[in-house]
């Protein structure tokens, strides 16, 4: 570097780039332009019939965009070539067994935020969950309901990946690209967020629920069809002095991250971003972010309430 | 392309019109890169120049943008802190109205070369101009902003 008084004085008028605007910049660069209104509609009988020879020739793949729907560009280069390289990881793993009475416990501990719209102040935090991978249900004991995300019986949502079981878990397609269309389809529509920006969010719950249940194959299907997905970025980070990698979707100005070990390929943590501004976050804590929770998975006897 | 380059790129433009600017125009960047490919010609040099030329190009229609920026530092009280941190502020004044003042072109070639760090010949080859006139631009330039710090010239 050019260490000269006038370089020195010149270069330290700027900062450097964070990791989220690069993230940023990679997203408004997939970010499809806003489709332009043709100002004559002389051509429009043209496309008409295209239109109609093309369904006729063949099969024809739709991708919308805007709210509710996802972009049709890929992830990173490098994001795609880290899930594949983390399904190898996975695929060699050891299969758990959760037999008839027993749980998956998820013992957890980081930060989250909470607040306004315009203040979000960061505070410590702990999960203890136990899920039922048989039913599909978070079985918290009594004392826990408040950490437990459940909802009264009777008005739960249907079997998926909102509520995973093992039965569900092994009707999945084991093609990357069925599978990520299975899912896509699962997780439905909604009127603010893409379709893959949700279904990161549910993946993300899903893991922090049952991640331990899946087995070897699974969880490698899950990495290659994640591949197909848009708006991943990848980046390593450290997390009391362990290396992770973690995978993100960036969905306007959230982003949301599935934590990954390396050397397993399997799920030890979820974290979330806040990308945009006029919020003030306060943070007494050395992370960057509005959440990070990493945990511990065990396979455990139900629960018994008193 | 993006792996490599995106954060040097970003670097260069978040330091001449800030943060949100500076990533339109290198996500910008790459798409023009991308459809312009197959004018990119390896035996002129290496990408990076050539991607910084199409930043550069980009940066130029935000001109008023970069000034403005300039001037807010400019226009920084060093006397409200003490000790080094006061020295900083004010060399960062004087750098900043010193930018402002020069030309276009001179601007170009200084941050191209200071916080680029691009050679000379990849300068010229970032804005297709001659080896020669980067190097008399640069020293111009360079002048006015050690003036501008009060060192010699």
């Amino acid at each position: 570097m050019k260490t000269d008084s006038d370089l020195v004085a010149v270069r330290s008028l700027g900062a450097e780039p964070t990791e989220e605007s690069l993230t940023r910049t990679w997203y408004r660069m997939t970010k499809p332009p806003k489709r332009i209104r043709p100002r004559s509609r002389v051509l429009a009988p043209v496309a008409v019939a295209a239109v109609v020879l093309a369904l006729v020739g063949g099969s024809l793949v739709v991708y919308r965009t805007g709210a509710g729907v996802y972009w049709p560009v890929a992830s990173t280069p490098d994001t795609v070539a880290t899930l594949k390289a983390l399904a190898d990881k996975a695929a060699a793993g050891a299969p758990v067994t959760i037999g008839p009475g027993q749980v998956v416990h998820t013992s957890g501990n980081g930060v989250a935020g909470c607040g306004g719209a315009t203040e979000c102040v960061i505070e410590s935090r702990t999960m203890q969950l136990w899920y039922d991978v048989h039913a599909g249900r978070v079985v918290n004991l009594p004392e826990d309901v408040e950490q437990a995300r459940t909802q009264p019986e009777g008005q739960e949502s249907p079997v998926g990946v909102h509520r995973p079981t093992l039965e569900w878990l092994a009707t999945l397609p084991t093609d990357p690209e069925k599978l990520l269309a299975h899912l896509r389809i699962e997780i439905g529509r909604h009127d603010r967020w893409t379709v893959d920006g949700q279904l990161w969010d549910m993946l993300a719950q899903m893991y922090s629920y049952c991640e331990l249940a899946l087995t070897p194959a699974q969880r490698a299907n899950l990495l290659r069809a994640f591949t197909g997905m848009s708006g991943l970025s990848t980046r390593d980070i450290a997390v009391d002095g362990r290396s992770l990698i973690a995978i993100r979707h960036t969905d306007d100005t959230k982003g949301k991250e599935i934590l990954f070990d390396p050397d397993t390929g399997r799920v030890v943590g979820r974290a979330s971003y806040f990308l945009g501004e006029g919020v003030t976050i306060i943070n007494p804590f050395d992370v960057n972010g509005v959440s990070r929770m990493l945990w511990t998975q065990s396979v455990v006897p139900t629960p018994q309430r008193q | 392309m993006f792996d490599r380059y995106a954060r040097e790129l970003l670097r260069y433009a978040t330091h001449r019109v800030g943060e949100q600017i500076a990533e339109d125009i290198v996500a910008q960047t790459f798409l023009i890169a991308y459809e312009q490919k197959a004018r990119y010609d390896p035996s002129r040099g290496a990408m990076l120049p050539w991607l910084y030329g199409i930043c550069t190009n980009l940066l130029r229609r935000h001109r008023r943008d970069e000034i403005r920026a300039l001037k807010a530092i400019e226009g920084l009280r060093p006397d409200t802190v003490d000790g080094p941190t006061s020295d900083r502020v004010d060399a960062q004044r004087l750098a900043a109205r010193a930018l402002a003042a020069l030309s276009r072109r001179q601007r170009d070639v200084l941050l191209l070369y200071a916080v680029a760090e691009l050679e000379y010949a990849e300068i010229a080859a970032a804005l297709d101009i001659p080896l020669g006139t980067v190097q008399s631009t640069l020293h111009r330039a360079r002048a006015r902003v050690r003036a501008a710090l009060g060192g010699p010239l």
